[in-house]
């Protein structure tokens, strides 16, 4: 099934009248009765049919705390998201971190690779950087494979873009000295045969 | 405030090393003229940096002039002149009166003396200080407060503790500005206060258990020695705060002080840390 979120047009983090208004908003301009004698008219209630769906699958994911796929970058909504995280997720993507961070406190079980990393990402946010590497460090031991908690850990070293001090290097690919260098090795090994 | 970040020289552009000294030599005598001239032997280089970046995101011009050193007649130094340095004065001054009061309280015999009499040129300090900025001492007393409980009462938590401190920074470096910038200086403050905490409280480790004080990361460790074998944890932590300062900054609009920060927060931040572990190996 296509992403409810994408029918509506709005973005997974957003609140529940953000959605309804969008829902509104698309109601009416789809709506059969805008479209009477008019050719459109099976493409608008088909359309119309598709905004309901979507909006009905919202409304039931949310109700019961899951949620459809989220690929977003940079937001905390993603992979392992599953029951009452989804809406501290949702707390931290809307910058409300000390609800959020009561809502971990009431987790039952604390001891999850997730439950570390949400508590480390909300120390990280309030400048809390030991406890929060602490924390993103324990999930990315809990759950190696867990490629969001690893970006997050790298995220915390990186500084601004556009500083000329920045120290992180590429590990990838070679510079023009190493092409040279490699040139001049072949040279040296080809001398050696003769 | 110990004054830890400074510009690496090396790496500045000749107009902004010249630019780093206006402002320290502009805030000796604005402090001097609008607070009191005693500032004037406390000032040191966090404050300048506080004070730059506060400059920097609020996207301030600055007018400057060639003014006789009071210390040194001799001499000539270009000075600035801007409403952030008279802030950033004012919130140092009603800092110091704070340190005074606090060393009153723990100082026994002739010390308490001396800095009973330091109190009193310090709460001149204050008084014209509060004069010009009313809400700042009112903000800035309560969060000193809560941190002097937090180092009475023994806190172990690094974190905790220093986010007492970071709000007083917090405070020094986004009052009396606008909402949007607010919010980034708010970050910037932040990060630097808890830089600076972490590592004086580094730097005082093994002094301060040898004499007992509080140290918040003698507390967290053990003791002085298990500081010293947790540097490379402490190294990171303080990397992380100088990051986060560095991507708040960037939130901000682009300007000529752009280089000049990211080399004392970068550059600067890194020599300050090999200087105190050099330092404290060296003991």
């Amino acid at each position: 099934m296509t992403d409810p979120y994408k029918v509506l047009g709005v973005s997974p983090d957003a609140t529940d009248d953000e959605i309804k208004k969008a829902y509104r908003s698309l109601a009416k301009k789809y709506h059969p009765d805008s479209y009477i004698d008019n050719p459109l008219s099976e493409l608008a209630a088909e359309k119309m049919k598709e905004i309901n769906e979507a909006y009905e699958e919202i409304q039931k994911q949310r109700a019961t705390g899951g949620r459809g796929n989220n690929t977003g970058t940079g937001n905390y909504g993603s992979s392992g998201n599953t029951g009452g995280y989804y809406r501290i997720r949702q707390l931290i993507n809307q910058g409300r971190y000390s609800e959020a961070e009561v809502y971990l406190e009431r987790e039952s079980n604390k001891n999850t690779a997730e439950w570390h990393y949400l508590t480390g990402v909300i120390y990280m946010h309030k400048g809390w950087m030991l406890e929060g590497r602490n924390h993103i460090e324990q999930a990315c031991n809990m759950d190696p494979s867990n490629l969001e908690y690893r970006m997050t850990l790298s995220r915390m070293s990186a500084g601004a873009a556009n500083s000329p001090y920045n120290t992180t290097q590429t590990t990838s690919g070679c510079s023009g000295c190493d092409i040279c260098m490699g040139l001049m090795c072949m040279d040296l090994l080809c001398g050696c045969m003769r | 405030m110990f004054g830890y970040i400074r510009p690496v020289q090396g790496e500045l552009l000749v107009k902004e090393n010249e630019f780093y000294k206006a402002v320290y030599c502009g805030l000796c005598r604005e402090g001097g003229k609008k607070i009191s001239r005693f500032t004037r032997f406390f000032l040191n280089n966090d404050f300048v940096f506080l004070c730059i970046v506060r400059m920097a995101v609020n996207g301030e011009t600055v007018c400057a002039s060639v003014k006789r050193c009071p210390y040194n007649l001799k001499k000539k130094c270009m000075v600035c002149e801007n409403e952030s340095l008279i802030y950033t004065c004012a919130a140092f001054g009603i800092l110091l009166y704070y340190k005074v009061l606090d060393d009153v309280r723990d100082s026994k015999g002739i010390k308490k003396l001396f800095w009973k009499i330091c109190l009193c040129l310090a709460s001149r300090m204050k008084k014209r200080a509060s004069r010009l900025y009313p809400a700042l001492e009112t903000e800035v007393k309560t969060s000193l407060d809560k941190l002097y409980g937090l180092e009475s009462s023994g806190c172990s938590s690094p974190d905790l503790v220093a986010d007492c401190f970071a709000n007083v920074t917090k405070i020094v470096a986004s009052g009396n500005t606008e909402s949007e910038k607010k919010a980034i200086l708010e970050e910037c403050g932040y990060h630097i206060g808890r830089y600076i905490y972490l590592i004086d409280a580094f730097e005082d480790s093994r002094e301060d258990g040898k004499k007992g004080n509080y140290n918040v990361l003698n507390r967290y460790y053990s003791t002085p020695e298990k500081v010293l074998e947790a540097s490379d944890i402490i190294k990171i932590t303080l990397e992380d705060s100088i990051m986060a300062f560095c991507r708040a900054y960037e939130k901000a609009d682009k300007n000529g002080y752009d280089n000049l920060v990211y080399n004392t927060a970068q550059l600067g931040s890194k020599a300050a840390f090999a200087k105190t572990l050099d330092k404290l190996k060296n003991i």
